[in-house]
């Protein structure tokens, strides 16, 4: 019995013999002498060994021993036909691991507990704007909200991940990702350290110290215990190290970072109000956010007088904020991997229910000899489990494979969510095993709905060759899949060309021979500081091989390739009746001829000249200058109000530096002065080598405290940048190609089966007269029209799901005839090719020899 | 063997269970004294194959209609002890009558017993 404790067969051996015992007993009393009372009762029981047998048969598992031996007569089937196994076991791999990386991607971003104290009272703090949500608002608005609104627990705050350099003994300089936080952060994530210490007071009036990540410090450093106090050269500076961090320690809504670094803290208002920042709010317990927000609003409004203008501020959850911050492309990859799964699981489904149709003589005989429908249906069930639990196995090690392939792969892949180290394991294995469940269920079930339509006594008449067997099922199998593949092939089609159009965009300026130089200061700027250097870019132009240089600031990318920093200082312009007033501005800014060493050409006015250092001057792009409402050409001449009224000496075309989206940022450049310059853009013919010795040279006789850090051309970034739309449009190619194929098999499968079982009728067609060209047309027919319903209905949902695909998309609309209508060709093409070989079969039929075999 | 023997009967097959039970109600008892009684009982007519009885009892604790402990015997020897649970009385009462009606109606068709001698 269930539950019940099992009782031992030597429990059973010693009742027996204690049975055995009082026999002998009682034959002793009787006046047998021992040992004959002692074979008296043995003669008296019998058999011992058959009482044993039945009691180890009656305390068994029936039902489990039967499922044992099905299982291995299943195994042992399935085994010995490869060619139904194997392509069912792999396409089900394929398909599960694509949805078990799915599903981790999933749960690292919605499902899991968030490991932060409070957590779902954390929220990010954005300011709303005509154009959507900005996740960055002004440091100085965070900060007055923990100040003044009684409902904010604790403000955090958070600077960029970025890549900064460590620079090693010998001079060479080793990219790390910093991240950098205030102490409200550090208290938001309940940070604790595992040698050490966290940031104090001291360290974020400073500025000074950084505290290691435990990967950092077990891959890096070996796991030296002794690092607390000793120093790292970051981006030339030297930094004493406070302390490592626990194990898995995590930042709200940032990956894990190689260095942590202090953000120093403001002390100016000015100041704050120009920095943004990701800011962190914990509210009070009990507080619901839509109600704060009014009181949030009042407390914008009191600080608009001193930033010029309202920030409206919203807030976001937590989860909500990952969500947006999630990597999109690994969404769409694993998107597609799902939509493979139900493919697979359809082409497999129909696999079985051709097998199914292949032994229905064998099924029919079975039952008409009494086999109970049940045993049946456990007998299919247990062959979807084996096929899916072997799938669900080679499935799991492929995802682990594609997780950490992906990882290494793709630029970033470690802040990419399900492959940044919050992998769950057991949620991926029971997810696993309930998809598992889920196709064996499925797999059973088609096969069991075939036997309860079949015509028992004609099945049996008819043989082998029996035709009750209806292909309905497996025709709108075969639709299903050619539907999926039609939807996925869509969707493939027009991110291709959305990425390819945006990789392939003019950049609008010039590329060749010009390499993006990232400056590296030994020294924290000090508030006020001016940054004009009047010395540094003539002496660099007087060296031969350089043939312009310019210094920047603020350009969005600079940071690191492809990631782009979420600190940046934001102008925003005056709410004076202009409605630029409303549209936060990329502020750059920009050391004189710098539009002529990048290549970017002036659409009006001029480029900065020298002495536009000290005059209150800017130049917008195309973007900004369409959102300013200044109809075209005539902001040459306007001024912004503000403090200070500053003129637009010119306007400059689009360009993108970076291809960090699909949108042009409207921009504002400003000449250098306030802005201390990150980075240095020089046209030269020099090697990269020779060019870093000419920098370093001038940068030593004129620019002390700086050195230069990496160098790259933009040719080269370019190539990087648009390495991750190559590999996506690659990875949605595999899972496409694999699904027309599956589909385009799948049909083929079909027509073969049903010209093979109405082989007698065609041989009497062919009798009656029909050319073979009638009949390669009628099986033609068949696939096409089944082709067409699948892709009709494809169509359909990708027009359905336009909605949602088109926010992905750039330069190309969800409902593109051109490319939905080369996807329909196409694999209407495909299912007449399909069809092509089964026809010619049905073409080739010898009447004679069909009729004979009857 | 002895004419006494001879006329001892095998007892039916599916009928072992119901004596089992019916000599439980008396009381807890061993194996041995199980088949001891139904032997006695049925005034020596009934032969209870012993290799038959264990795996029965054992059937009649997995449906739960017994009860077993190890416990020791009047001559103090050690013993495993069956109670009839109240699950194993009332599938006893239903099957009693079941039994009655049955062998009723087995006895209308072979009619009255022929007179002995």
């Amino acid at each position: 019995m269930f539950g019940r404790k099992k009782r031992r067969l030597s429990d059973f051996d010693s009742e027996i013999k204690s049975h055995l015992d009082l026999a002998t007993q009682q034959f002793h009393e009787v006046g047998l002498d021992e040992r004959e009372a002692h074979y008296a009762a043995l003669r008296q029981f019998g058999n011992v060994t058959i009482a044993r047998e039945r009691f180890y048969e009656a305390r068994r598992w029936r039902w489990l021993d039967a499922l044992g031996s099905e299982l291995g007569h299943a195994l042992k089937k399935l085994i010995k036909t490869p060619r139904f196994t194997l392509p069912a076991v792999l396409t089900l791999a394929l398909g599960l691991g694509g949805a078990m990386t799915f599903y981790s991607a999933f749960h690292s971003v919605f499902l899991r507990t968030l490991p932060f104290p409070g957590a779902n009272r954390i929220y990010r703090l954005v300011t709303n704007t005509p154009t959507g949500p900005n996740p960055w608002p002004s440091i100085g608005l965070a900060m007055e909200l923990g100040k003044l609104s009684p409902d904010v627990e604790r403000v955090g705050l958070l600077e960029g991940f970025i890549q900064s350099y460590w620079i090693l003994d010998g001079g060479s300089s080793v990219p790390v990702q910093t991240l950098s936080f205030d102490a409200g952060t550090q208290d938001i994530a309940g940070l604790k350290p595992s040698l050490g210490s966290l940031f104090k007071d001291d360290a974020f009036a400073t500025g000074n110290g950084v505290i290691l990540s435990h990967r950092f410090w077990k891959s890096r450093l070996g796991s030296d215990p002794t690092v607390v106090g000793h120093t790292l050269n970051i981006d030339n500076k030297r930094q004493p190290i406070l302390g490592v961090l626990a194990e898995g320690a995590e930042v709200p809504l940032s990956p894990e970072a190689d260095v942590y670094r202090p953000i120093k803290a403001l002390t100016s208002q000015q100041e704050m109000n120009d920095t943004t920042c990701t800011a962190l709010l914990r509210l009070r317990s009990g507080i619901q956010p839509e109600a704060v927000l009014p009181r949030f609003l009042a407390v914008a409004q009191s600080l608009k007088q001193g930033l010029g203008f309202l920030e409206r501020p919203g807030l976001q959850t937590l989860r909500k904020a990952m969500a947006e911050d999630a990597d999109l492309r690994f969404f769409i990859v694993c998107g597609a991997a799902a939509l493979f799964l139900l493919l697979a699981t359809a082409n497999v489904a129909c696999l079985f229910l051709a097998r199914a149709a292949e032994k229905s003589w064998e099924t029919s005989v079975r039952l008409c000899l009494g086999a109970p429908t049940l045993s049946l249906f456990r007998k299919f069930l247990v062959e979807g489990l084996v096929v899916a639990l072997v799938s669900a196995g080679f499935g799991f090690w492929l995802n682990m494979v594609l997780a950490g392939s992906l990882r290494a792969w793709l630029p970033g892949g470690e802040t990419l969510p399900g492959l940044n180290g919050t992998w769950d394991h057991l949620g991926v294995a029971l997810f696993g095993f309930a998809l598992v469940i889920l196709i064996t269920l499925l797999l059973g079930l088609i096969p069991m709905l075939q036997i309860r339509r079949l015509d028992l006594s004609l099945a049996v008449q008819e043989g082998h060759r029996s035709q009750s067997v209806r292909t309905k099922g497996r025709t709108a199998l075969v639709v299903a899949q050619m539907t999926l593949a039609t939807l996925m092939l869509c969707a493939t089609a027009l991110l291709g060309r959305s990425l390819w159009t945006m990789a392939h965009r003019p950049l609008g300026f010039k590329t060749e021979k010009l390499a993006m130089v990232r400056l590296l200061y030994d020294h924290h700027p000090k508030p006020g500081e001016r940054w004009e250097n009047p010395a540094f870019l003539p002496a660099l132009r007087a060296r031969s091989g350089i043939q312009s240089a310019a210094l920047t600031f603020g350009f969005g990318g600079v940071a690191g390739m492809g990631i782009v920093s979420t600190v940046g200082r934001n102008a925003h312009i005056g709410e004076d009746g202009n409605s630029l007033a409303k549209t936060p501005l990329q502020l750059v800014g920009l050391s004189e001829e710098a539009f002529g060493t990048l290549g970017v050409s002036l659409i009006q006015g001029r480029d900065f000249k020298a002495e536009d250092a000290q005059r209150h001057v800017c130049i917008l792009n195309r973007e900004a200058e369409r959102l300013a409402g200044f109809p075209r050409g005539k902001a040459e001449g306007q001024s912004f109000l503000g403090k200070e009224p500053t003129e637009i000496i010119g306007v400059v075309n689009d360009f993108h530096l970076f291809q960090d989206g699909g949108s042009t940022m409207p921009m504002r450049f400003e000449p250098l002065g306030r802005f201390r310059p990150d980075a240095l853009f020089v046209r030269s013919t020099l090697s990269k080598k020779d060019l870093e010795a000419t920098i370093s040279s001038v940068m030593r006789e004129t620019f002390p405290g700086v050195k230069p850090g990496s160098i790259d051309e933009l040719n080269e970034i370019r190539g990087e940048q648009s390495l991750p739309h190559r590999q996506i449009i690659a990875m949605l190619g595999v899972f496409g190609g694999a699904a027309i194929l599956l589909a385009a098999l799948g049909l083929s499968a079909l027509l073969s089966d049903s010209v093979s079982r109405r082989k007698r009728e065609l041989g009497i067609r062919a009798t009656l007269g029909a050319t073979s060209e009638r009949l390669i047309g009628q099986v033609m027919l068949q696939g096409l029209w089944r082709t067409g319903l699948g892709v009709g209905l494809g169509l359909a949902a990708a027009l359905a799901s336009g909605r949602y695909l088109q926010s992905l998309l750039f330069g190309i609309r969800a409902n593109d005839p051109k490319t939905l209508g080369a996807v329909a060709s196409l694999l209407l093409f495909l299912g007449l090719v399909s069809s092509l070989i089964p026809a010619l079969r049905a073409a080739s039929i010898d009447p004679a020899k069909a009729l004979r075999e009857e | 063997m002895t004419t006494q023997e001879k006329e001892r009967l095998t007892i039916l097959q599916g009928t072992l269970d119901l004596l089992i039970l019916r000599i439980l109600i008396l009381g807890p008892q061993h194996g041995q004294g199980i088949a001891r009684a139904i032997q006695s009982q049925s005034d020596d007519v009934l032969l209870v194959d012993h290799g038959s009885l264990y795996p029965a009892l054992q059937r009649l604790e997995n449906r739960g209609w017994v009860a077993a402990e190890w416990g020791s015997s009047d001559n103090n020897r050690k013993a495993r002890f069956y109670t009839l649970t109240k699950q194993g009385r009332k599938y006893l009462a239903q099957q009693t009558s079941q039994w009655r009606r049955m062998s009723k109606a087995i006895g209308r068709i072979l009619g009255p017993e022929p007179a002995e001698g």
